[in-house]
């Protein structure tokens, strides 16, 4: 396995666990009825402030691990292979993102509060970068 | 999804008729990756046109002679 597949694994990893997490929590909150449904829009900055910190420290607290651990692979780089894969992938995460967008403009139309609007957009985000992910794991176990 | 490309390749072959060179020793000498050696050998990645010259050149083999295009309902 290449640092490169390594690293696209761990991230996947570290992004399902902590959006996976947050978004469950989120959603057990929100049918409990311990959030209504007009939550202030600048509530969401606290939470994104806290989740994309929380990402980075993983991410470079991961990667550092990995690096230490596979330094010789990690000295290589990324080929034109990983290139590929890469590019493949994120084709399809586009197609993610984008309908995740067209959601978020939807519940705009319909006067959604910002708050709800803002965790559509992240979890477009984050589905396409987990979409990004698995299809990367994927097309380096099964070819490109 | 993905499925075996249909360039077929002797890279084994001639890996073993230069002293066994290994997949780390190809990959180093032609700057790729030796999961990429690994996986244009199973027939699972078609390199591009530079690495496929470099891989000839390593070998002092001809194009042909390292690759060879297989078309569906070829034996």
């Amino acid at each position: 396995m290449s640092f490169e597949e390594k690293s696209n694994l761990a991230t996947l990893v570290i992004v399902s666990v902590i959006f996976g997490g947050y978004f469950i929590s989120l959603a057990s909150q929100a049918v409990s009825g311990g959030l209504p449904a007009d939550v202030p829009g600048a509530a969401f900055g606290p939470v994104f402030i806290g989740l994309s910190i929380g990402l980075a420290i993983w991410m470079t607290l991961v990667h550092i691990i990995l690096g230490v651990l596979f330094s010789k692979e990690a000295e290589a780089g990324a080929d034109e292979r990983d290139r590929q894969i890469e590019t493949r992938a994120d084709a399809g995460a586009g197609y993610v993102l984008g309908a995740g967008v067209f959601a978020a403009l939807f519940m705009l139309v319909f006067n959604v509060s910002g708050y709800w609007i803002a965790h559509a957009l992240l979890a477009a985000l984050v589905a396409s970068e987990v979409y990004k992910g698995v299809r990367r794991a994927i097309l380096y176990r099964l070819g490109v | 999804m993905a499925k075996a490309t249909r360039i077929k390749n002797r890279i084994r072959e001639l890996r073993f008729h230069a002293d066994e060179m290994t997949q780390a020793e190809l990959a180093r000498r032609i700057g790729v990756t030796r999961q990429t050696v690994l996986a244009i050998e199973q027939g699972k990645y078609s390199p591009s046109l530079e690495v496929a010259f470099q891989i000839a050149e390593v070998f002092g083999a001809p194009l042909t002679d390292v690759f060879e295009y297989a078309p569906e309902g070829a034996p």
